[in-house]
């Protein structure tokens, strides 16, 4: 997956290091500065056309241009800074960024938080359920309640 | 993504998943962005429908003003003629071009309305079997979540107050990819692209892009998947381009 928020930056990088304004990369690629700006805050996306047209007009690689190849640097106090957010949580899904989940959860939105649970469920992502399980709500703790797992009964602390 | 803030019988906060013409209709205050993107795409959104109302809305209130201003010039023509029957012709033209004026300052108020009323959010508010159905989302199994699938899928009509988005969290990565495939195939249209795509695993991506650089599925908004796919399938789908356009 692409984090467009990075994108954003390399592009107005790019664009900076070869002393154009936004203005002038708009023109050469036929669309409105307000085109730019969005880009290059990762609001939106450049299309596939205007990627290609981009790669010539800085003169570098498709993987530079969408950091393909860049290490992924996270603040645990704050995971998604700088970053797009669905990145950040595929990225923990599939494993390219290694996080305390139950550390960082209530970082999380509702949705994101049912991501990192299906992920779970569906065996794709090991985390320490007895550190998890008691930062949940009991709607998520239900949903868990499905997998074949032992469930601890904090309350009581029985197993 | 946009999620809307609901509170449960029981008392407890839950946030389910809306589109944004949804959102529009809900109280700002009960929306949640899971990230920057969605916000600035809904005010976007917002920002665009406004623009529009506004057009509309001068667009009649110039033509109200240009009869009464026909309206006016009619009496001053009144005075200068003199004559009883000129007199009466020109109270004739006022009083018909004075209704015409506010037939059209009460269409607008109408069209007003009726904008407002399209985004109001007792005019379109979720019914409670569709409000019960999302809450209870997160204790459905397997089974159920499949079942509910197919009835979307199948009588959509039925489900009308309850989108696939709000759904999709909860559904097993092989049922989204299940409602990707329909999708593809053109069998199912009552999901955008973009929504459905964040949940589709990277393999039925790939078997996406595998058929995509052969040539087919080319009416598929590849601009709107390309985020989401793997760094392989990403530079594959741009040396396809590359090649198409050479």
């Amino acid at each position: 997956m692409i984090d467009v928020v990075l994108v954003g930056k390399k592009i107005s990088a790019l664009r900076k290091e070869n002393k154009l304004t936004q203005d002038d990369l708009a023109s050469k690629l036929f669309v409105t500065r307000q085109n730019v700006s969005k880009w290059e805050v990762g609001t939106t996306f450049p299309s596939l056309d205007t990627l290609v047209e981009l790669t010539k007009i800085f003169n570098v690689s498709i993987e530079e241009l969408l950091c393909l190849e860049e290490d992924i640097v996270i603040n645990d106090d704050d995971i998604f800074v700088g970053h797009n957010r669905l990145f950040i949580i595929n990225s923990i899904i599939d494993g390219s960024i290694k996080v305390d989940v139950p550390s960082v959860l209530y970082q999380m939105s509702p949705v994101e938080r049912m991501m990192i649970l299906r992920a779970i469920k569906e065996n794709k992502l090991q985390v320490e359920m007895e550190e998890l399980y008691p930062k949940l709500t009991s709607s998520e703790q239900k949903y868990l309640n499905n997998m074949e797992v032992a469930i601890y009964d904090f309350k009581k602390g029985n197993k | 993504m946009i999620l809307k803030k609901v509170i449960n019988n029981d008392g407890t906060i839950i946030y389910v998943p809306v589109t944004k013409e949804d959102a529009v209709r809900e109280d700002l205050d009960s929306l949640v962005f899971s990230d920057d993107f969605s916000r600035d795409e809904f005010e976007n959104y917002l920002e665009d429908l406004e623009e529009r109302l506004e057009e509309e809305t001068v667009d009649l209130e110039d033509e109200a003003e240009e009869v009464e201003a026909e309206v006016v010039d009619d009496k001053k023509e009144e005075e200068s003629l003199f004559t009883k029957e000129a007199l009466e012709m020109g109270r004739k033209i006022s009083e018909s071009a004075r209704k015409a004026a506010e037939k059209i300052k009460k269409s607008t108020m109408d069209f007003s309305n009726k904008v407002k009323d399209s985004i109001d959010l007792s005019a379109f508010k979720s019914t409670s079997k569709s409000k019960k159905l999302m809450s209870m989302l997160p204790f459905l199994d397997e089974e159920d979540l499949n079942e509910l699938v197919n009835e979307i899928v199948n009588n959509p009509e039925d489900y009308k107050d309850l989108s696939l988005v709000e759904v999709l969290p909860f559904l097993e990565t092989e049922q989204c990819d299940k409602l990707f495939i329909l999708y593809l195939e053109g069998n199912f249209k009552k999901i955008s692209i973009s929504s459905l795509v964040p949940f589709v695993s990277k393999e039925a991506l790939s078997k996406f892009v595998d058929e995509y650089v052969k040539g087919n599925y080319s009416n598929v908004n590849i601009d709107s998947i390309l985020p989401f796919l793997s760094s392989k399938d990403v530079k594959r789908v741009f040396m396809y381009n590359l090649k198409k356009d050479d």
